[in-house]
């Protein structure tokens, strides 16, 4: 788990695309948020998509090596960026799960990027040039 | 996180989960919550009052149990959902599948509704 800041606001968490670099990172990505001050709704939405983002890219994981997450806090908006030189995955190419009918219909996989997609104010996929996934989010800051 | 289970009647146990029910928490809780509730096909209410976090992990062990209850004719009611809880909550639409009740007593009738 190699942490680093940039610019004022800008953070990079890299770790092992696995669940030990993920719990190692999410540590990281605490302390982050208490020196930044975000806090309340803000807060849970940054971990939640921190969360759900890096545990998919970890459990889809045909070969990845590391996992790079880097965050910008400007003010009203967090945005984070997440990148992995995996096969290309498209987290977002899923129909939503519908509203569920029944505890037996009640569909589970799915359900953490959906979350994502509700709580975000924005979230897109692209493949990079250099054959990267890249998810970015932007969550509101206010708490 | 944290578990605290008790007995309140024949086939109807009361589980206080405390912390944050993520990746992590669900891992250090789910087999204590699960054996708790689903072999023997008791009731369950779960005061939610002390998490004040949650990801899908949680969301799919509450429903997971809910449901393997629901095979059995039992069911499972929450209750104590604090707001940011109950936001992530909402935006799976949950209490379209499992009641979520404010007080525990709500959460008793819910379960013992016929």
């Amino acid at each position: 788990m190699v942490a680093s800041s940039g610019p004022t606001g800008q953070h990079t968490l890299r770790f092992p695309a696995t669940l030990d670099g993920f719990t190692s990172a999410s540590e990281s990505l605490r302390r982050l948020l208490d020196a930044e001050r975000v806090d309340g709704r803000g807060r849970r939405n940054v971990e939640l998509a921190f969360e759900e983002i890096c545990t998919n890219i970890v459990r889809h994981g045909r070969p990845r090596s590391d996992v790079e997450v880097t965050l910008l806090f400007g003010g009203d908006e967090v945005l984070l960026t997440f990148e992995d030189d995996g096969i290309a995955f498209d987290p977002l190419g899923h129909p939503d799960p519908d509203v569920p009918a029944s505890l037996e219909l009640a569909r589970i996989g799915g359900l953490g990027v959906f979350l994502v997609k509700k709580l975000a104010a924005r979230i897109q996929y692209e493949r990079t040039p250099q054959q990267r996934n890249r998810v970015t989010v932007a969550i509101a800051a206010a708490p | 996180m944290q578990l605290e289970i008790s007995t309140l009647g024949d086939r109807l146990v009361k589980i206080a989960l405390a912390g944050r029910l993520d990746t992590q928490g669900v891992e250090r809780v789910e087999t204590k919550f699960v054996s708790a509730i689903v072999p023997q096909g008791n009731d369950a209410i779960v005061d939610l009052s002390a998490v004040d976090y949650i990801t899908s992990m949680g969301i799919r062990m509450l429903i997971l149990t809910a449901r393997s209850l629901k095979l059995r004719e039992r069911k499972l009611a929450l209750y104590g959902v604090n707001p940011l809880v109950g936001e992530v909550f909402e935006a799976v639409a949950l209490q379209k599948i499992i009641p979520i009740c404010v007080t525990e007593s709500e959460a008793l009738a819910a379960v013992q509704s016929a």
